[in-house]
């Protein structure tokens, strides 16, 4: 099943009337319910055949997905990336078992999905980087310096142990606190911030070459 | 310098550029602190130019629309081109009701027609004075099969 449209049992299971409403009521009822409910149930909803589930997921974690994407893949692909993320989480969400959460999940099928696409790029023989002028055409108000800075940035972030990467990334594109950051990596407060330390200056030494 | 004053200023140069980065994600600083030196006023630069160069104006609501409306776009056009294999094409027919029941009862017919001792022209010689000669009495059960089977599978294509 992929994006199927299907019952939406959570909303079943709450209005014992169901059948007296409209189907759009119960649509936007539905929805509201999806909103404010964990992604743990959001899974189990979608699993039960409802798209309103993935919907809401989807608009929850495209954000963060986005922006994740965004610091290490040039501007022109970064759509593209993030709809094959999403079509990854769709495919097999099904087999998502739940014993971490989907947030972390979501973040390691966008790291396969940026991997794959620069994997795909040296096969191709394509440059790792668009030229400047093909990012620009998508990027309104950004001058070409700051376009310039990017790819520069981007093209030193590659280079970067994955560890090292990987802290930056949480830090700026998730907007993740140190402590969050600690408890992710199953490390202590101190540790992370050495690593983060320790990520930069190596950031610093690439930039610098 | 021994080893553990180094270490004692390595996290407090961590601690530093922890705080550091906090404030200026947060748009409480930026440009590099005037107390610092060395190597960690080299790191706060670094943090400045990655600050100034990961875009940070969050997708709002209308784009996070649009961008849905082109998954599930791409979904669709992707699911149009994929071909199911044959296998799974084959299961597909062999599961409908009607085409199936076709397929066990020309199967059925096949198998009686090639084992049925009747029917075979191996064992004992025919009986002398029938009207027809085993063989061609196969031969007539076999074509009538084909044309049943043939009959089924059109009654079932025809048009509702």
């Amino acid at each position: 099943m992929l994006y199927s449209t299907g019952s939406d049992a959570i909303f079943n299971h709450i209005n014992p009337f169901t059948p007296l409403l409209t189907t759009n009521y119960m649509e936007n009822i539905s929805k509201q319910i999806y909103q404010e409910a964990s992604d743990e149930i959001l899974i189990q909803q979608y699993k039960a055949g409802s798209q309103d589930a993935f919907d809401v997921l989807y608009q929850r974690h495209l954000p963060g997905v986005y922006k994740r994407v965004r610091c290490v893949i040039p501007e022109n692909d970064v759509e593209d990336v993030t709809q094959d993320v999403f079509i990854a989480a769709l495919k097999s969400l099904s087999s998502f078992r739940g014993d971490s959460q989907f947030r972390t999940w979501l973040r390691t099928l966008t790291n396969h999905k940026v991997a794959e696409f620069y994997r795909k790029r040296t096969r191709k023989q394509e440059p790792l980087l668009a030229p400047l002028s093909e990012a620009s055409g998508r990027m309104e108000g950004a001058t070409s310096q700051v376009l310039e800075e990017r790819i520069f940035i981007q093209n030193a972030l590659k280079k970067l142990p994955e560890n090292y990467r990987e802290i930056i990334l949480l830090r700026f594109a998730e907007d993740m606190q140190f402590n969050e950051i600690a408890e992710l990596t199953h490390q202590n407060l101190e540790a992370s911030k050495s690593l983060f330390r320790r990520a930069i200056a190596a950031l610093r030494n690439h930039l610098d070459e | 310098m021994d080893q553990s004053g180094k270490n004692s200023n390595l996290i407090k140069d961590s601690n530093r550029l922890a705080d550091f980065t906090d404030q200026v994600l947060n748009g409480k600083l930026e440009k590099v602190e005037s107390n610092v030196d060395g190597e960690l006023l080299g790191l706060e630069e670094t943090i400045l130019r990655l600050k100034s160069s990961i875009p940070s104006t969050p997708l709002d609501q209308a784009a996070i629309k649009q961008m849905q409306v082109r998954l599930k776009t791409r979904i669709q056009r992707e699911a149009r081109e994929v071909q199911p294999p044959f296998w799974k094409k084959w299961i597909e027919i062999v599961s409908r009701p009607q085409l199936g029941m076709a397929f066990a009862v020309a199967l059925v017919l096949v198998v009686l027609v090639i084992f049925s001792p009747s029917l075979s022209t191996a064992g004992p010689a025919p009986l002398t004075g029938t009207a027809l000669a085993p063989s061609s009495t196969k031969n007539i059960l076999i074509v009538s099969i084909a044309a049943g089977v043939m009959l089924i599978f059109f009654w079932m294509k025809r048009p509702k």
